[in-house]
């Protein structure tokens, strides 16, 4: 029978396949992305490999293209008005590299996801919902209106034009904006720093990182007083300063013009008041670029942007910020969940440490508000033995058989070492597996484990308050 | 090149169909094939192999997407030589340890009422897996269709190892429960 059941599942219909498959050979390319990272760190990655993106979008019948391409192609047009991002008649395509941005088709423009933010309170008015549907292997109709790369509601930003930036917010709380370049002139830094990210009314804090943290993931961000003359001199400066195209800026002396990248020293991240980040790139000779929009940059004076330079230089190294832990701020909130955190069991196996934790929320569509807790997730590995590993999920009987558990269940007075022993499993390599849960009333508590004895997955399960 | 434009090269009867081919598919459909058999010579054969198929089909067959089309004839290729190697041969690739996962779920062996519903098991097998939700069913795709492991699926479906084995498990069961209530003897 397992044979006849693989050969039809080689029969399956194509579209099935090939929905996968997208996703195999996208995730095969990028490496990139799994759940604790998120997009824009992916896009960072392509950045600096060389390949930017830019979004355009031209009305054609309905038919919109979103446009990701090799730096030097952008079509910036630069008149007096300033520098004007086209729009230009691109799709995305299964030969770029850049494959795996996250976006969306609203109003006839592309809206490109910028950065992730935490417990921030940006959601606006509820201006739609985006049908996923588009990979790189969609044809030149597929874009159409909502249609993009994810799917699910989005929003306006509070305070943001709506024009320009857009949100959406995931099971998990977090929030990810979407910006828009489509069509817009940009003539001077204030035009995108003050006009539509409202940079200088808002900073809460000014922090930096140098180009060799950044692009090894070091973290190693350290913070800067926001009221320093050179900070502020900088900003002006910025403000003033005039859009080029990036693909203008010339190479370094000897060098071609790829290794502009080299060029980069420093990130700095000016961490605004409504949870936002505006995220800068600095270059030798002043090139600045903000990193959601990364076709255009400015050019600062020398006396401005190397005061800022030594600011940084002075700061590099002496008090690292604790950059928040993603993984413990989502622990704290599963343990302290109103609804579902006190099925979380008490017992850790000594010597094991949470790997993941995930809290997942129930959303009011008209509003992105969490109404109620849907699941709660742990995954544990342990230093002393790679081969053991467990998870632990929460989440309500409703769910059973939806997205939740839907396998073996054992009442509470039923559970027991000798009943969980009976559910256990043997791999291949003779690791023994258990996959089991249990109703605490309207609850399930369910345990997924390699390497666990019953002994030990009893104590677990036995630990639920 | 194109699809379009390799796929009308097989229907001019043009070689450069099958170089075409080689050129743009072939590491796609040795990763398939190696999925299914460990030895890399096996491998090398059932994607010539392939590409021969793909002659013989192409006319009549216009595939829309040729990945996929391709695939399927190298799955099917290498299935049916793994079944005619002997059981050393048949260690160790991740179609072998699909098997295995399977064995808990389904008994061994094929009734003759079975063999009669072949088609009714396909149709049975595409209602289920389209039955099941979004992320089930890209894990339960990847690792039933590819053969990817659990590991890579769980990779590029952005969710934990444990968390694709749980929902593999589950989706197993849910099978079984669905292939008893559209009336196979299981």
């Amino acid at each position: 029978m397992k044979d006849s059941i693989l050969d039809s599942m080689g029969r399956i219909d194509d579209d099935l396949i090939e929905e996968v498959d997208a996703l195999r050979q996208l995730r095969r390319k990028s490496r990139a992305r799994s759940r604790r990272i998120g997009w824009a760190a992916a896009c960072l990655c392509l950045i600096a490999g060389g390949v930017f993106l830019w979004t355009r979008h031209v009305n054609n019948g309905g038919v919109i293209s979103c446009g990701i391409g090799e730096a030097g192609n952008s079509g910036i047009v630069v008149s007096e008005d300033g520098v004007t991002i086209p729009e230009t008649n691109v799709s995305l395509s299964a030969n770029a590299a850049a494959d795996m941005i996250a976006f969306f088709i609203y109003q006839g423009n592309c809206y490109v996801q910028y950065e992730w933010i935490y417990d921030a309170d940006l959601v606006g008015e509820y201006l739609g919902t985006a049908t996923g549907l588009i990979d790189e292997w969609t044809p030149k109709d597929g874009y159409v209106e909502l249609a993009g790369s994810v799917r699910g509601p989005f929003y306006a930003v509070k305070g943001i034009d709506p024009g320009f930036m857009l949100c959406k917010k995931d099971e998990t709380g977090a929030v990810s904006t979407y910006i828009c370049d489509n069509g817009i002139t940009l003539r001077t830094g204030s035009d995108l720093y003050e006009d539509r990210l409202h940079l200088s009314e808002q900073i809460a804090a000014v922090e930096a990182e140098t180009r060799d943290s950044w692009y090894n993931s070091r973290n190693e961000v350290f913070r800067l007083d926001a009221g320093d003359e050179a900070v502020k001199a900088f900003i002006t400066a910025l403000d003033r300063a005039e859009f080029i195209p990036w693909e203008d800026v010339p190479a370094k002396e000897g060098m071609t013009s790829t290794s502009i990248y080299d060029t980069e020293i420093y990130h700095v991240y000016f961490r605004l008041e409504n949870g936002m980040t505006v995220h800068l790139r600095l270059y030798e000779n002043g090139y600045v670029r903000f990193q959601g929009l990364l076709s255009v940059c400015v050019q600062l004076p020398e006396e401005s942007f190397s005061a800022l330079i030594d600011a940084l230089k002075n700061q590099n190294g002496t008090e690292f910020v604790s950059v928040p832990d993603r993984g413990e701020i989502m622990l704290e909130k599963c343990r302290n969940d109103p609804e579902l955190g006190k099925y979380l069991p008490t017992f850790e196996v000594p010597g094991c440490s949470v790997l993941a934790a995930e809290a997942r929320y129930y959303l009011d569509e008209e509003t992105a508000a969490e109404t109620g807790t849907k699941e709660l997730y742990l995954e544990y590995t342990c230093a002393f033995n790679p081969e053991l590993y467990y998870s632990v999920t929460v989440t309500w009987r409703d769910e059973y058989g939806q997205n939740g558990w839907a396998g073996p269940m054992l009442e509470r007075s039923e559970l027991s070492a000798e009943a969980l022993a009976e559910r256990m499993g043997t791999k291949q390599n003779g690791i023994v597996t258990l996959d089991v849960g249990v109703w605490y009333g309207d609850v399930s508590v369910v345990l997924s484990a390699s390497g666990l004895d019953a002994e030990v997955a009893f104590e677990i399960l036995n630990s639920v308050q | 090149m194109e699809d379009e434009k390799i796929v009308a090269l097989y229907w001019q009867r043009s070689e450069d169909a099958i170089r075409e081919t080689a050129k743009k598919y072939e590491a796609y459909l040795t990763k398939i094939a190696r999925n299914i058999l460990s030895d890399p010579e096996d491998c090398g054969e059932c994607v010539n192999d392939t590409y021969l198929a793909a002659w013989n089909s192409m006319p009549e067959h216009r595939p829309g997407v040729l990945s996929t089309y391709l695939g399927k004839i190298t799955r099917q290729i290498s299935i049916d030589r793994f079944r005619k190697r002997n059981s050393a041969k048949r260690r160790g690739s991740e179609y072998a340890l699909s098997l295995d996962e399977l064995e808990d779920t389904f008994a061994d062996g094929e009734t003759p009422e079975q063999a009669l519903d072949a088609k009714l098991l396909d149709a049975a097998i595409d209602g289920f897996v389209r039955s099941l939700p979004e992320e089930a069913r890209r894990v339960f795709i990847g690792r039933y269709y590819f053969f990817d492991s659990v590991k890579t699926v769980a990779g590029y479906c952005g969710i934990s190892e444990a968390k694709a084995k749980s929902i593999l498990y589950r989706a197993r069961l849910k099978l079984r429960e669905h292939l008893e209530k559209e009336g196979f003897i299981l």
